[in-house]
């Protein structure tokens, strides 16, 4: 062993820190978050920059951790709650409560309940193994399109507007408190962490977790829940944010470790610096406009996931 | 602990596998499961594991119905080896065994045993058929499970791993653990049987000394072609008669 997963996931804490240090300086005006600058600074900082770096460090951290329990989930490493659909189906309950509740907490409330109606519903196609799985998840994915663009199409105007501008994929819109994002994310974190022996096992595969005494049905639905909920939250905070679920478990096992005891911490970490650095670039790039966060993760995780898919198959032959 | 199946019926789909099947297996017994293909012998396995449900009869452990031990305290008295498992999340072999529940052998013992030393740190994805066999059989080994399941376990390795996967199979047997255990060697399944269930393509089968039931006569018919008895100095061994002209037919 030339460094224990403990120690890479003292980097990963650095990386996350870091990043957050960087998010605060980058925007439109380059600001040392530890200097003594204007108050006009200070106040950009404090009210502006702050909140936002904050919202999209526990995004990042939610999706990851998401990302990882959804692999584990369907027994494949290139799953993710975008791929299979269940980001999709929380937009359409968000923009279905923008137009029947109305209300700051409104796509909130949708994107959790239509976040729990996506998992369950690729869950029968679970047990078909990972290849027909993801082809579920991908008809699924265009199935909620579809009902997107049919909700969209009912909507009259402000409301098609705050749906539209949500659905972007935006951090500085994000009306749920940071508190709630944190607190629900902890807790996530620690169910995590406590199933990871079990979570381990199942991804041996359903029957080694089986003949290993676990009850493989609970630990399911318990998985379903933790996903729907951290994908759910992640959503109603900043719309549907795509590949940071993909790629940073994925290259946490590479880098720090499998075992869902460092996997989950880390993912979470990386996730939270990863969305931070993807967001200041967003705002920093054509400022004083900014780009769709989503934007900037996907030109990120398309090549990242092309590049995963090369090196597999490498693996494989 | 005794492992008992009163009346066992096992099905996949609709078709009958394997019907009102009784076995007895006590401590220290080998039992050698034999058949062709698709004859039940991996489902078998799954359903004394219990995480198959039979569709008739029951699995007794010590008495009581196998639904009604909880997953884990079953988990800790039967232990099986089967398929593969996932590599694909990059856990290395290290990791893999240690999620092996409740064992008094080391690790580091397990790795020595199974010749699987240098590739502690390596990930499952590294390894070859044949020495991800052999993980499995290390995790099998670490488990102080009275009751052993193996689904192949000679798979994948080479000659001289597969004499000392039945060696250790013989030496777990002396300490009195029960293991049933599929194979498609007959040489094989001759070194260590105690006791024989002979699977036929139909859901009938045999079960007894495998003295009496691991005979030419009865194993041509169990696999539809034709076997020579080829004497050694030392053993003999029952060989598929590759080269006559019967051998082709279960063919026609």
């Amino acid at each position: 062993m030339m460094q224990s997963p403990w120690s890479r996931l003292v980097i990963a804490a650095l990386f996350a820190a870091g990043s957050v240090a960087l998010g605060l300086a980058m925007g439109e005006r380059w600001i040392d978050p530890f200097g003594s600058g204007s108050p006009m600074d200070a106040v950009i900082l404090e009210s502006l920059r702050w909140p936002r770096v904050m919202s999209a460090a526990a995004v990042g951290a939610l999706l990851a951790m998401s990302g990882a329990w959804l692999q584990t989930l369907v027994g494949n490493p290139l799953a993710e709650p975008y791929i299979l659909g269940v980001a999709g189906s929380g937009s359409v309950g968000a923009i279905i409560a923008i137009a029947l509740i109305g209300g700051a907490i409104a796509p909130a409330v949708g994107a959790f309940l239509g976040a729990v109606v996506g998992t369950l519903a690729v869950l029968p196609f679970v047990r078909l193994g990972p290849t027909r799985l993801l082809l579920a998840g991908v008809v699924m994915a265009a199935l909620w399109g579809a009902m997107v663009a049919l909700a969209l199409s009912q909507l009259g105007d402000p409301e098609l507007r705050r749906a539209v501008q949500w659905m972007l994929g935006d951090l500085g819109s994000n009306q749920l408190p940071n508190w709630l994002l944190y607190s629900a994310g902890a807790i996530a974190l620690v169910i995590g962490i406590a199933l990871g022996r079990d979570l381990d096992r199942l991804a041996l595969g359903e029957v080694h977790a089986a003949t290993l005494g676990i009850s493989v049905g609970w630990l399911r639905f318990v998985l379903v829940l933790l996903a729907s909920a951290t994908t759910g939250l992640a959503v109603a905070a900043a719309g549907t944010v795509g590949f940071v679920g993909l790629i940073v478990p994925h290259a946490v096992r590479l880098l720090i470790g499998s075992p869902h005891r460092f996997l989950l911490p880390a993912s979470a970490l990386c996730g939270a610096g990863l969305l931070v650095l993807a967001d200041a670039s967003a705002r920093a790039i054509v400022a004083p406009a900014e780009l769709p966060v989503g934007v900037m993760t996907a030109l990120l995780g398309v090549p990242t996931f092309l590049w995963l898919l090369v090196r597999r198959s490498q693996w494989n032959s | 602990m005794e492992l008992v199946t009163h009346g066992l019926e096992l099905r996949r789909g609709e078709p009958v596998l394997i019907s009102n099947l009784e076995m007895a297996v006590g401590p220290g017994e080998i039992w050698v499961v034999l058949g062709p293909n698709g004859s039940g012998k991996s489902t078998l396995l799954l359903a004394l594991a219990g995480v198959l449900r039979p569709t008739a009869g029951e699995v007794l452990l010590d008495g009581r119905r196998l639904s009604r031990w909880l997953p884990a305290e079953r988990g800790e008295r039967i232990a099986w080896q089967g398929s593969l498992p996932s590599a694909e999340f990059g856990f290395k072999v290290h990791e893999r065994l240690e999620l092996v529940p409740s064992h008094t052998r080391k690790v580091k013992d397990a790795l020595e045993r199974l010749d699987l030393g240098p590739l502690a740190g390596r990930r499952l994805f590294e390894l070859s058929a044949g020495e991800r066999q052999r993980v499995e059989l290390a995790a099998l080994w670490l488990r102080d499970a009275p009751v052993w399941l193996l689904d192949e376990p000679t798979t994948h390795l080479d000659l001289r791993h597969q004499v000392s996967c039945l060696d250790l199979l013989r030496e777990e047997a002396r300490n009195g653990r029960s293991l049933i255990v599929v194979l498609h060697d007959l040489t094989q399944a001759h070194a260590i049987a105690d006791q024989a269930l002979l699977l036929r393509a139909d859901e009938t089968h045999q079960a007894g000394p495998a003295k009496e039931l691991l005979r030419p006569e009865e194993l041509e018919q169990v696999f539809g072609t034709r076997l020579h008895v080829a004497h050694g100095p030392e053993e003999s061994a029952l060989l598929p008669a590759y080269h006559s002209p019967d051998s082709q037919r279960s063919h026609e």
